[in-house]
């Protein structure tokens, strides 16, 4: 069979021919296009030319642009272990993530696998979580059902990864796959979800946390992204805080941190803008306060002729803060501006805080330099470096101490005393007992001291309470350390004391105060036998005392457990006390006292 | 010729199905210059839908790596931190320190939270492995946080690299956090120095001991090493208290973190020193509510018969500070109980402390019985009254407590706009209230006695103006008696000033400042004198009688005018008591002036006749 070809067709033909490459041509190219990922596309980490060209190509460049400070040789690795030998941090994770780009998902968990051999802990997570990125934008469900069936150490940072790529695409998602995970790691989901898309409006990222079940944390979160936005656009930020629904008093740290980064964008005299938008005096004085306190430790000065032209709109407090900051780095700097303030409370109170900075950083400076204070000023300077050296050097303090005029040695021997026995306060108690220097104010340093001892050796402390003379003070210390137990909680310790007391008006005290505590634990039995152990004639106003703390502290408690009271006379008394103490009885139960008892209860 | 016509044909028919193709082509997006493709992601109610990034190649200029940088910005909201990480990647390994912080710089552009803070941050690293000094360069003149967070990178790389370098820069550091941050990073890098080394590095950067240890331990605690070791071991641990305790409290604040609010009573229970237990459980209360104070709260009262009541309402002070009014409905739905009460008390206290305005329009969400007594405490709190404010907040008190209101305002409002608080009380006729008075005046100081006497002596028209300006010198006088005599030339009426020494020397004698009300009276005539001191003699006799000898105090007092009034009611007291010896008495006679000689005739004459 022959094709008979028209003669105009025939003469069109190279024409034809022309259109018809081109179009294969075009058809090869779409296919290409279509099909295989591109080069420069984001599908295109599989492709395993394609990166292998860029790691060769750019990180050889990486070398050749690098001016020397990278000294490593062009890395070309194969495994996590070779990747070890990489001592940039940069440089060790580029490789890391460029292996990972040319490698499949089995190879990644591979790579994964192989970095639970790495010694150092926080090296070992750091890849691990690059590794999971790269798991998470593959497949992030597999990863999430691996991390789920396989719980590790790194369990977390995989849900972490796998919902930040899940925020990435589909918040819908992100619910539906959060469900079956645990309140806390819900959290950090909730988290992971307002630290990636903050490219959210407030009502979505709102809409999202009540959604997600966790609508209480939106405020929260929402103040956490203001600061972090602070440095792009601070003003915002600030409004953002201000206008939300908490009371800015609860989120002054936040507020100080944008207002902070607002300065670092448009200088210090934004402050005056930032003081007057915030209406309420306390939130205003704190934000204030606080900023000026950071801004005194790089710029001092400046920052205390802020504070004299904001007093009127806060209070003194911003002054205490900056004079602390200054005094750390200059002290006569900061005690001369405090002077020119010529506010009789406020600079005293401001000399007193540079001595107590200055003592801090050098004590035995501050007492070269007390004659830099005024006279009224000096002796309470000079207790207070002596109390600092007690510190590091107890004995150094104690020779100076000896030193002092005899008006200023009770006061320095309590700061002694005191910040000697944080450290020591066995020693401090030989010492009370044996230097005749502080021999006339033995009772207040054992005081003083007596805190720490009973926490350290409560045994201890009450022999040196029965110890003191029994004069009206040592009842006082033996109910110091009883006191101190219960304050503690220390039933048991505070029971084995008490039998060791002297007769008093403390002993009685004390008694009453373990009993009270007996009953707050639920011991009521011990409570009411406590009593036994007293002399006869007060076990009755004991009792009493016991059962009006009890109506006090639970009286629906003291109420429900009349009838296992032992007798009939602890519930009369029981129901005086209720008669006292009536608030959360219910007439039912008023009534019943009312037969118990012939005093009328007290209006509720 | 025929075989070259063909292929002219051919070759322009070709050139015309490419162009035509190509604009096909261009049409359905299938360019081939643009190596993208389409975004398939499921659409939803939050779907990102732009295309995702893509990496650089080619050759790198300033104007295309600027580009390529804004391109990974404006696009990671769909890409994976994996892509855009690796985009970086291929642009910041090809740059230049130049073009780093060029780009560096241009990245403040970025809108972009997220995408600013990843792109910075790699930037400064990459910088670091260039010429990490320039990279801290860059961090001058920056807010606090950003400071810490670029630091940070910066100090990773180098440390990674050059340690001994890396520290050396550190110790300049100026201000200290930047030291913190820079030891932290170091430390994170470097897992292989040991303990020594670490204390020496953290005391070559100035930091403190606690400093050292509180970094050192949350690094630990940070690389997934045993809880429940890290914790016991610090607990056990000999050092200083204040750095356990702390140390402790930073654990505790991780764990919550990591796994909720019920590791607050585990924590609780693995702790046996109270005191420590108290403070860690404390802070531990208040990290947890800084985030969620409602939960906090609920979970503080749902097991504070297990932990400690305190950290109920150490909860509720921080759902005060965000939300009170839903923290007060909170407390309405409590069983009645006294830890309710104490609650609505802590409650309506801490409010009141920040905003007590507040507390006065929310009077309302609270029992009745509090109304009154929170009424007065915040009227007595707020440190910015107007005029105006006052005006209105008085016209809207209740008859029942209106003064005590008043007293309440008045006695707050003049620590700190005395001269207000003074016009507002004179134009409203309040002034002359003793009470508002005594609350107006008491503590006044010689400027503000000054500037009240001028106010009430120019007063137009008030009746009880003698009695005022007595109480200004009275009140002035129990501080300054100095300031106070010399205010009394300004009371020119006769009578007021009269009043004044009176109620001044009657004040002082209260407070047993007798020299002082002495001198103030021997300011008044001789016919007025007697009177004053007959008036304050009977509390000076009460006070001296505790000595043995009757004589001696009298010796003591100043004028023998005084003496003689102080020698006769002695002898009258001694002579009702009988507890006078006859020398006593004949000592005493010698002290009498010849007037008060015949009065003490007449009057012992009385006392005998009167049985």
């Amino acid at each position: 069979m022959t094709v008979r070809i028209p003669p105009r067709l025939k003469s069109a033909l190279p024409a034809i021919a022309g259109a018809a490459t081109a179009c294969v041509l075009f058809a090869v190219v779409a296919l290409v296009l279509v099909k295989l990922p591109s080069v420069d596309s984001a599908s295109s980490i599989n492709d395993q030319s394609a990166t292998d060209q860029f790691k060769q190509q750019e990180l050889e460049q990486l070398g050749a642009h690098s001016e020397g400070s990278v000294s490593q040789p062009t890395p070309r690795v194969a495994s996590i272990g070779e990747l070890l030998d990489i001592e940039s941090e940069y440089l060790r994770n580029v490789t890391l993530r460029h292996m990972l780009a040319s490698t499949d998902q089995p190879g990644a968990q591979e790579l994964l696998n192989q970095t639970e051999t790495i010694a150092p802990p926080n090296l070992r997570q750091r890849l691990q979580k690059q590794i999971l990125q790269k798991l998470a934008s593959e497949d992030p469900l597999q990863l999430l059902t691996h991390a789920q069936a396989n719980p590790t150490s790194n369990r977390i940072h995989a849900v972490e990864a796998v919902f930040e790529a899940l925020a990435m695409s589909s918040l819908d998602e992100v619910v539906m796959q959060a469900e079956t995970l645990a309140d806390q790691e819900r959290l950090a989901v909730l988290e992971t979800v307002f630290r990636t898309r903050d490219d959210l409006s407030a009502a979505d990222l709102s809409r999202f946390a009540h959604e997600f079940g966790y609508g209480g944390r939106f405020v929260a979160l929402s103040e956490e992204l203001a600061v972090r936005s602070a440095t792009q656009d601070p003003e915002a930020s600030w409004n953002q805080v201000l206008e939300d629904s908490w009371k800015d008093y609860g989120q002054v740290w936040s507020l100080v941190a944008i207002a902070d980064a607002w300065i670092a964008a448009e200088g210090p005299d934004v402050i005056y803008q930032a003081a007057e938008s915030l209406t309420n005096h306390r939130t205003r004085t704190e934000v204030i306060r606080r900023l000026l306190g950071q801004m005194a430790g790089e710029s001092a000065p400046e920052a205390f002729e802020l504070a004299r032209s904001l007093r009127e709109q806060t209070d003194d407090s911003i002054f205490r803060t900056i004079v602390s900051r200054w005094a750390a780095s200059d002290p006569l700097s900061a005690m001369n501006a405090a002077a020119s303030l010529k506010d009789e409370t406020l600079v005293p109170r401001l000399q007193t805080i540079v001595a107590e900075r200055w003592a801090q950083t050098d004590p035995n400076q501050l007492l070269q330099n007390i004659a830099a204070f005024p006279a009224t000023a000096q002796t309470k300077a000079r207790g207070i470096a002596i109390g600092v050296i007690a510190m590091s050097a107890p004995q150094d303090a104690i020779k100076a101490l000896a030193l002092l005029p005899e008006e200023e040695i009770e006061n320095a021997a309590e700061r002694v005393a005191r910040s000697w026995a944080m450290n020591s306060v066995r020693d401090v108690v030989d010492w009370i007992q044996s230097d005749s220097t502080v021999q006339a104010y033995r009772g207040s340093l054992f005081s003083v001291v007596l805190e720490e001892l009973v926490r350290t050796d409560p045994e201890e402390a009450m022999r040196l309470a029965l110890d003191q003379p029994s004069d009206p003070s040592s009842p006082h210390l033996e109910y110091q350390v009883i006191h101190k137990l219960i304050e503690d909680n220390e039933i048991e310790q505070s029971l084995k004391l008490l039998p060791n007391m002297r007769e008093s008006v403390g002993q009685f005290n004390a008694f009453v105060l373990v009993g009270i505590q007996l009953i707050v634990n639920k011991d009521i039995e011990r409570a009411l036998a406590l009593g036994e152990q007293l002399d006869a004639s007060r076990r009755d106003d004991f009792l009493k005392r016991l059962l009006n703390g009890w109506a006090y502290s639970d009286a629906q408690g003291l109420f429900l457990s009349l009838e296992t009271l032992p007798n009939l006379q602890t519930q009369r008394l029981a129901a005086d006390a209720l008669a006292k103490y009536p608030k959360t009885l219910n007439e039912t139960q008023l009534s019943y006292i009312a037969t118990l008892t012939d005093k009328k209860p007290r209006s509720r | 010729m025929l075989k070259r016509g063909y292929l002219v044909q051919f070759f322009l028919s070709f050139v015309a199905s490419c162009v035509v193709l190509a604009g096909v082509f261009w049409i359905v997006g299938l360019q081939p210059t643009n190596g993208q493709v389409k975004e398939t992601a499921e659409n939803d109610s939050f779907s990102a839908s732009a295309p995702r990034v893509r990496q650089l190649s080619g050759t790198l200029d300033r104007g295309k790596a600027s580009k390529f940088l804004q391109e990974i910005a404006d696009r990671g909201s769909s890409a994976s931190a994996f892509e855009s990480a690796l985009a970086l990647d291929s642009l910041l390994v090809r740059a230049d320190s130049n073009l780093l912080q060029d780009l560096f710089i241009e990245s403040s552009s970025i809108s972009r939270v997220s995408a600013q803070l990843l792109v910075q941050s790699e930037l400064l690293r990459r910088l670091a492995t260039v010429d990490p000094i320039q990279a801290m360069g860059l961090l001058k003149d920056r807010s606090r946080l950003d400071q810490e967070r670029l630091a940070r990178a910066v100090f990773e790389e180098w440390s990674s690299t050059d340690l001994d370098s890396a520290i050396e820069y550190a110790t300049t550091l100026q201000p200290s956090y930047l030291r913190v941050v820079a030891y932290r990073a170091m430390l994170e890098i470097s897992e292989e120095l040991t303990d020594s080394e670490i204390e020496e590095m953290g005391r070559q950067l100035g930091l403190t001991p606690f400093q050292i240890q509180d970094i050192a331990t949350a690094l630990e605690h940070a690389s997934a090493k045993s809880d429940a070791a890290i914790w016991h071991r610090t607990v056990v641990g000999d050092q200083p208290y204040t750095h356990k305790y702390w140390a402790l409290v930073g654990l505790a604040k991780r764990r919550i973190d990591e796994k909720g609010l019920a590791e607050i009573a585990i924590i609780g229970e693995s702790m046996s020193d109270r005191r420590t237990r108290r403070g860690v459980l404390r802070e531990s209360i208040k990290f947890a509510a800084r985030s969620d104070p409602k939960s906090t709260f609920e979970f503080a009262l749902s097991s504070y018969r297990d932990t400690d009541v305190y950290l109920v309402t150490e909860a509720l002070n921080h759902w005060i500070e965000r939300e009170p009014e839903h923290a007060l409905n909170a407390i309405s739905k409590l069983e009645p109980s006294q830890l309710q009460t104490e609650l609505y008390h802590d409650a309506i206290s801490y409010w009141m402390d920040y905003e007590p305005r507040e507390v006065l329009r929310n009077l309302e969400l609270l029992p009745s019985e509090m109304r009154n007594g929170a009424r007065l405490t915040a009227l007595a709190n707020i440190s910015d009254f107007s005029v105006q404010e006052v005006s209105r907040l008085v016209a809207e008190l209740p008859d029942d407590s209106r003064f005590r209101a008043i007293r309440a305002i008045v006695g707050n409002w003049k620590n700190y706009a005395f001269a207000e608080a003074l016009d507002w009380a004179l134009a409203n006729s309040l002034a002359k209230r003793r009470s508002v008075a005594e609350q107006l005046f008491e503590g006044i100081g010689k400027v503000n006695a000054e500037l009240a006497l001028s106010r009430v002596l120019n007063h137009p028209s008030m009746e009880e103006k003698g009695v005022l300006l007595a109480d200004i010198v009275a009140h002035l006088a129990e501080s300054d008696v100095n300031s106070a005599v010399a205010l009394l030339p300004r009371l020119r009426n006769e009578e007021i000033r009269k009043k004044a020494i009176v109620r001044t020397g009657t004040r002082l004698a209260m407070r047993h400042k007798y020299d002082a009300a002495w001198d103030f009276g021997s300011r008044l005539s001789k016919s007025e004198r007697p009177d004053f001191y007959d008036r304050l003699i009977g509390g000076w006799l009460a006070i001296q009688s505790l000595q043995p000898d009757p004589i001696k105090p009298i010796e003591m007092l100043p004028t023998s005018e005084l003496q003689s009034r102080a020698a006769m009611w002695t002898i009258l007291y001694g002579h009702a008591e009988e507890n006078l010896s006859l020398s006593d008495k004949t000592k005493l006679r010698e002290y009498l002036t010849e007037a008060d000689k015949a009065k003490l005739k007449r009057t012992e004459i009385e006392i005998t006749i009167t049985p």
